[in-house]
């Protein structure tokens, strides 16, 4: 599976705290209680769940969900090989197994009956049933589940079922204010102070565009390809361009906009 | 040959006056939409939008060519006013479009920080403005700048002013050239303006403009102290009129200048039908200029919206259903606050819809009883019910030639498609809907040919949904007629019932969806859907207008999605961009361009959504 990644512990991932959400994941491993994160796009999700994994010195196993996502592909299947089958554990799998985070990224995506595999796994039982083996793996103590959304694009056929959604202590993100964007811009590019200050300040005014003319607003992501688009030697204004504006929306009336206060904030 | 002659003298006499560049001329509505996202990126207030003012009288000096002219009259001012941002309709200032344009964004950027300049201190509140502006947003400073190099050499010259204007003159090209004045700026209002400044923001009409005339607004009768204090802090552009008591003189009516709204009618006032007096001063502050005459009144008349008896009108099933409305002054949302009854429109069982829409009709049900709910085999997939012969075959023919597939797919399963979904269609039956969208067809008609295509392919496509009409008159009479409940068995009962609708009276839109989001409550199914078809903002004969309509309908979506329910509307007013997505949000809303398109656009729509 290309989608499972283990993170080695050499070098730790930089990992900008908002609040006391390090602490509240520490416990959470520790008391294994599964956790939900819920946030807007590129806030920094993923980010933490690397950070966290590190810290705890634990294997991270991280499934992209997508609408064919099939409890096979969470939990395992046979194969066909030479003359004859053989198992292979599918991530979730591996991760009870071994120990370790299993991180369902965008967890809305994937179709309703697959993701009731990891009921059981969510209870005090702790147990991961394998019909077609016949197995009952018991989830050892560093054993997490950590499932994540955006309740951001609120599909009219998606969102998460109430009885999954209150399996998990649930941790919401959000942007970083000014000052703390300030500080992860500049630690992740190395770019100049008054540029990453400027960066953040103009997120924080497209920010307020969100619901009524943007259906997602600009992330920490995109501010951080502007910022290195710049330091590699791109006029500001058609970084940011490229970067913010048109990654934000097709219309042309709100890039046309976009550009507009990008130009009116950076000098 | 004399009019020729003096439209060639206007022209002339006016470029040579008032410098305007109508080559380089830029429309605000050619960028109204792009402005209002640029006023929003800035902090400005998301439920004002954006309009073009008229041109009011200009209060400072003119030139004595301007004078001869006729020029510099008047002039737009950007300024706030209850829920709009007005700005001039079109700028020619300069010999560049660029530069008109920048002009526009200018007076956006300084109007985020909702501020407007008090009469008395127009130079020091706009000086204030563009330092903040500028501080905040330095990429400006290069534009604003440039309008300024352009805009000195426009101003009139020092020695050409009246000495009363010289040092005004002096302190504003002052204060232009340099925004880090510093010293002390003495009181300026619009009257010892030597020249209009077409990079500022101005007060807003309703504040009084003749600073000459102090009268205060007469107290109306029984008014609290409060109120008292309020007038005070108000001033209106206020004119005694003489009483219109002259027999004999000149007939100076001409046909072209008929009554407009703000125009002086001697009318009794002094018993205005209404709740409160709010509702008076609510009026007032709609006038531009308000006109107080005292004694005999010219007429008795009394214009009222009544009540039909109750013979003619629809049924009544239930009255007296208490419903609350969101007062965004108070942020408050009062229990009890409207009525609502409940009605059923008289119908005949035996309509015949026109030939065309039958033959729509049926099309559209063939393309929805594809959405009926079934089973169906899926081939190749990872895991099933049943292996995939098919499959197989390739895959083994396939690794017998060398090549092996990893992930082979060789099961089929056994799908229920099935969704768990009910809407409810709320439509808009006010008196707007009366009017004519082209030559044939009225908003109404097309409203019902929407609800009867939509009805057969919802129908067709054995959907759960429900349909109801909203209409109202003041808080006290909001109707709402159930004409197909969820329950319900679409037949010629509802058909009928869709093919009598008929408008009448306002849009309390708020106090419609929260009625209908009970409704919806009460259904089992995990998705619900409350599909709004309207065709303009909310309003009322009541307070119910402008703001207060938005914030209240703003606040009844609020409630309905956090109870688990999607609103989306539908809209086909052409300004919907400016207020709709403060109410729903930028993905709840559709807004078709031409009407008549709504009946086909509808149940495309629907498919969309649901897929």
């Amino acid at each position: 599976m290309d989608n499972v990644q283990a993170i080695q512990t050499s070098k730790q991932t930089f990992y900008q705290a908002q609040n006391n959400e390090i602490e509240l994941f520490q416990t959470a491993a520790n008391n294994q209680v599964p956790v939900l994160i819920k946030g807007p796009t590129g806030c920094g999700k993923t980010r933490f769940i690397q950070h966290m994994a590190e810290v705890l010195g634990r294997k991270l196993f991280t499934v992209a969900c997508h609408e064919d996502l099939t409890a096979s592909d969470l939990i395992g299947r046979h194969l066909i090989g030479d003359g004859n089958t053989y198992w292979q554990d599918g991530p979730l799998t591996r991760a009870v197994r071994e120990g370790g985070i299993c991180y369902l990224d965008e967890v809305v995506e994937a179709r309703k009956d697959s993701i009731v595999a990891i009921h059981p796994l969510t209870d005090d039982r702790r147990i991961l049933p394998i019909d077609r083996t016949g197995e009952l793996l018991k989830a050892p103590d560093d054993f997490m589940l950590v499932v994540s959304y955006n309740p951001g694009y609120q599909n009219l056929l998606k969102g998460l079922k109430p009885s999954t959604k209150q399996r998990f202590m649930a941790l919401r993100f959000d942007y970083p204010n000014i000052e703390t964007e300030t500080q992860i811009i500049l630690k992740e590019t190395h770019c100049e102070m008054s540029l990453a200050k400027q960066l953040a300040e103009l997120a924080h005014h497209l920010r307020q565009l969100k619901e009524h003319d943007l259906e997602e607003s600009v992330s920490t992501r995109l501010l951080i390809y502007a910022a290195n688009l710049i330091k590699q030697g791109i006029n500001p204004l058609s970084a940011c361009g490229a970067a913010i504006a048109e990654s934000l929306s097709d219309d042309l009336a709100v890039v046309e906009a976009l550009n507009l206060v990008i130009q009116a904030k950076l000098v | 040959m004399e009019e020729w002659v003096g439209v060639k003298w206007h022209h002339y006499i006016t470029a040579k006056s008032l410098p305007a560049y109508p080559e380089s001329r830029v429309c605000l509505v050619d960028i109204k939409r792009p402005l209002a996202i640029f006023f929003r990126a800035l902090g400005g207030d998301k439920g004002i939008s954006i309009g073009h003012t008229t041109a009011q009288l200009f209060d400072g000096h003119r030139s004595w060519l301007q004078k001869i002219s006729g020029a510099a009259k008047r002039f737009e001012r950007a300024h706030f006013s209850r829920d709009h941002l007005y700005l001039p309709e079109h700028i020619d200032y300069f010999d560049n479009r660029q530069s008109n344009l920048d002009v526009y964004y200018w007076l956006t950027a300084l109007a985020s920080h909702n501020q407007l300049p008090h009469p008395q201190h127009l130079l020091a509140h706009n000086l204030h403005l563009t330092q903040k502006t500028l501080r905040q947003w330095p990429g400006l400073k290069k534009r604003y700048h440039n309008l300024i190099q352009q805009h000195l050499p426009q101003r009139p010259h020092l020695k050409q002013l009246p000495s009363a204007y010289q040092q005004h003159e002096l302190l504003i090209k002052n204060v232009l050239k340099n925004v880090e004045h510093t010293q002390a700026i003495p009181e300026v209002s619009e009257q010892n303006l030597p020249a209009m400044v077409p990079v500022w923001l101005y007060p807003s009409p309703e504040v009084i403009l003749r600073h000459g005339n102090k009268q205060a607004f007469p107290q109306a009768k029984g008014s609290s102290e409060a109120k008292a204090q309020k007038q005070k802090s108000k001033r209106y552009s206020a004119e005694q009129v003489a009483s219109t008591d002259n027999k004999d003189g000149l007939l100076s009516f001409r046909l072209e200048s008929l009554f407009s709204w703000s125009e002086f009618i001697n009318l009794d006032r002094s018993e205005e039908d209404g709740d409160d007096d709010n509702e008076a001063l609510k009026a007032a502050d709609d006038l531009d200029k308000l006109s107080i005459g005292q004694g005999e009144t010219g007429h008795k008349i009394k214009l009222d919206l009544d009540l039909p008896a109750a013979e003619y009108d629809d049924e009544v099933l239930e009255k007296g259903i208490l419903m609350p409305e969101w007062q965004h002054k108070k942020q408050q949302l009062v229990n009890d606050y409207c009525s609502l009854q409940l009605m059923q429109i008289t119908a005949s069982e035996s309509v015949t819809w026109p030939h065309q829409l039958q033959r729509q009709a049926q099309q559209l049900k063939r393309q929805f009883e594809a959405l009926k709910p079934q089973r169906q085999w899926l081939n190749q997939q990872t895991d099933g019910e049943e292996p995939d012969l098919l499959s197989f075959i390739d895959y083994t023919a396939d690794k017998r030639a060398g090549r092996s597939n990893t992930d082979p797919k060789l099961y089929r399963n056994l799908q229920h498609k099935q969704r768990d979904l009910c809407s409810l269609i709320l439509t808009d039956l006010s008196l707007s809907t009366d009017a004519y969208i082209n030559d044939e067809k009225k908003v109404i008609d097309v409203i019902r040919d929407a609800l009867y295509l939509f009805s057969e392919s919802l129908d067709a496509a054995q959907e759960r949904f429900a349909i109801a009409g909203f209409a109202s008159r003041k808080r006290s009479h909001v109707r709402y007629y159930p004409i197909k409940r969820f329950d319900q068995k679409y037949d010629d009962l509802i058909r009928g019932r869709i093919h009598a609708i008929q408008p009448s009276y306002y849009t309390r839109m708020g106090t419609a969806i929260r009625y209908a989001t009970q409704a919806l409550l009460e259904e089992k199914s995990k998705q619900k859907l409350l599909l709004i078809l309207t065709d303009g903002k909310p309003n009322d004969l009541d307070q119910y207008e402008g703001r207060y309509g938005l914030e209240d309908t703003k606040m009844a979506v609020k409630e309905a999605k956090q109870k688990g329910i999607v609103p989306f509307c539908v809209s086909i007013d052409h300004e919907a961009y400016d207020y709709l997505p403060y109410i729903f949000g930028s993905q709840s809303f559709f807004h078709i361009k031409n009407a008549a398109e709504l009946p086909r656009k509808l149940p495309q729509l629907y498919l969309h959504l649901i897929s």
